[in-house]
């Protein structure tokens, strides 16, 4: 017998939810405009530069879209739009707000863009577990690394899935804070 | 008398003695001094801390943490050059803070080798972020006080064990090495030999491996290494799964198991565990509320007697309500980082009657309702033995120093004990 937990269940339930949605008559795919929280990325500020205590953000994720069905990268792993959209960001006084992917490790790192004038961007990510956070940077010119503060983050809801070692006393740190209630 | 008649006896009667209640015109008790007080930063970001034991090297090291909604991970260097006046001279922290998941900094270590200094700052980064096999960063603090010339010297990882170290302990073996006793998330605390890390040859570090006989997810939570004259044996006490236990480390490949404290009443699992100079007795914590800390005579145990332990001679809290943490034994006194009650003293003398000797309560707040309740307050103690200087962090009011009236230093042979304690001997040569 195979038992799932009910978070577990949730999330199987939620990974579901795009193709239970898209089940129209026709028998043509389509993907709700809305995605399911499990495809949202809370990006939570970092309170530590002004103008930015106040914002909120979100990463969307979706499947990019492919000829084939699946979009994948020539090694084989899956390819993800992800639209990030902040409100509540004061203008810069300088510099620019640049949004980043990485693995948890930080030992791959993409530059997915600079937020415009309505706190958007959006660029394609091909981790499996990856943070996605916006650095306040002197410019908007393009870099392989951060050089400024962070000022708002989240984490893939992938990369919480991992096994409890670490766990006890004093490791009850907020999930919130990376934007996982 | 049924044990758990005597708990409740014991905490009641402790909780009438201590009254570690912070009032503005009473915060302590008259015969502790407040020498310094420095707030360190955000509520609920300050864990351990360790204080050098030369007079000549006056530097206490906070260990920093995000157990709230934000703070620092890493450690503080405070001078205490003048202990009215102390100072935060230099602050490590680890890269790409905001990034890091987990607590990072909790309990923090020095020690000297061949004439240098170091602090060892344990780490724990959960997984989702970086870093999540860091167990430990090293600095040199040898150029103390000039904050340019502490430099970080190794990071010690442990890719099958993610999860870091929480609690870690620095003993010289009788042996000659300084060896870092540390947690894992395994059924085993882990021994780094700590000359071999400063010295590039982390890779063959791991020196031994002490064994939880109830194999826990993770093997143990604290403990403490000391040698006993007696016997002429290294010893470690660990808190972990199942209880306490008491293991002979002379020879640290065959570590030998001398007495277990297991099927406790209230304890499932140990904390912090610190004998009495002699070895005869021992203050075990647990970690949970309303626990007091227990008692236990091993003597039955050392003669041969049995080999498990489980009913404690006597208990001792602050307030029955709380819970009390961390402890440092300088028999008789024990100085306790008592959480919501702030520093609190208490007297072993009759290790069957502890007795609140003094108090200062650090933490003028409520309990918290956003985290387990009693996780906030005094976090850690230590104690200088050359002039029994005390210093406390606070998990969210920083660091303090105090003075215990009466209480000048520590050396167990004033006391008709061994002149042993969580202090290290660094250049003694052997025990």
């Amino acid at each position: 017998m195979i038992l799932i937990s009910m978070p577990g269940l949730s999330l199987l339930l939620a990974l579901m939810a795009p193709a239970l949605h898209a089940a129209p008559p026709s028998g043509l795919c389509v993907v709700a405009e809305a995605p399911p929280e499990y495809y949202n990325i809370v990006l939570v500020p970092t309170r530590k530069v002004p103008g930015t205590r106040q914002a909120a953000g979100v990463a969307t994720v979706s499947f990019a879209p492919s000829p084939f069905g699946i979009a994948l990268t020539p090694d084989g792993r899956y390819v993800y739009d992800l639209a990030v959209a902040v409100e509540k960001l004061q203008p810069p006084k300088a510099g620019a707000y640049v949004v980043w992917v990485s693995t948890p490790d930080l030992d791959r790192v993409v530059r997915l863009g600079v937020l415009d004038a309505q706190g958007r961007t959006a660029g394609q990510v091909s981790f499996n577990k990856y943070l996605v956070f916006i650095t306040l940077e002197p410019t908007d010119a393009p870099g392989d690394r951060w050089t400024g503060p962070v000022i708002l983050r989240g984490i893939s809801k992938s990369g919480f899935m991992h096994t409890m070692a670490g766990h006890g006393p004093f490791q009850q740190e907020p999930c919130a804070n990376f934007g996982f209630n | 008398m049924h044990t758990r008649s005597l708990f409740l006896l014991m905490a009641l009667f402790g909780a009438g003695t201590a009254s570690g209640q912070w009032t503005p015109d009473k915060p302590g008790s008259p015969n502790i001094t407040v020498l310094s007080h420095i707030p360190l930063g955000p509520r609920l970001s300050v864990a351990d801390i360790e204080l050098e034991q030369e007079l000549s090297r006056p530097y206490a090291y906070v260990a920093r943490m995000v157990y709230g909604d934000e703070g620092p991970r890493g450690t503080d260097i405070v001078d205490l050059s003048d202990p009215t006046n102390a100072r935060v001279i230099y602050r490590w922290r680890i890269e790409n803070q905001d990034l890091h998941m987990g607590t990072g900094g909790m309990d923090v270590k020095y020690f000297k080798w061949k004439g240098r200094y170091y602090v060892v700052q344990s780490l724990q980064f959960r997984q989702g972020g970086p870093d999540t096999d860091l167990g430990a960063v090293v600095l040199d603090v040898t150029g103390l006080p000039d904050p340019a010339k502490v430099k970080e010297v190794a990071r010690i990882r442990e890719p099958a064990l993610p999860g870091g170290f929480h609690n870690i302990f620095i003993y010289k073996h009788s042996d000659g090495r300084v060896l870092l006793f540390t947690t894992v998330s395994g059924p085993y605390a882990h021994v780094y030999d700590l000359g071999k890390v400063v010295e590039g040859d982390g890779a063959h570090a791991l020196a031994g491996r002490v064994p939880n006989p109830n194999e826990g997810r993770r093997g143990y939570h604290d403990f403490y290494v000391g040698y006993h004259p007696e016997t002429g044996q290294d010893r470690f006490y660990g808190g972990g799964t199942g209880g306490y236990y008491v293991y002979d480390i002379t020879d640290l490949d065959n570590p030998e198991l001398l007495v277990t404290l297991t099927d406790i009443q209230g304890v499932r699992s140990g904390h912090t565990f610190t004998p009495s100079p002699d070895g005869r007795y021992v203050v075990a914590e647990t970690e949970y509320q309303y626990a007091p800390l227990r008692i236990f005579d091993l003597q039955p145990a050392l003669d041969g007697e049995t080999q498990n332990i489980r009913r404690p001679i006597s208990a001792w809290t602050a307030d029955w309500k709380n819970l009390t943490h961390n402890h440092e034994v300088r028999w008789p006194y024990v100085f306790v980082s008592g959480y919501l009650d702030g520093l609190q003293v208490f007297s072993l003398m009759d290790p069957k009657n502890p007795v609140t000797v003094a108090y200062y309560d650090t933490y003028p707040g409520p309990p918290n309702e956003d985290r387990y309740p009693v996780f906030n307050g005094a976090f850690g103690v230590d104690v200088r033995n050359a002039d029994g200087l005390i210093v406390t962090s606070d998990m969210s009011t920083g660091f303090w120093a105090f003075r215990m009236e009466g209480f000048n230093g520590w050396n167990g042979e004033d006391w008709g004990v061994p002149d042993i304690s969580s202090a290290q001997k660094w250049d003694a040569g052997t025990h």
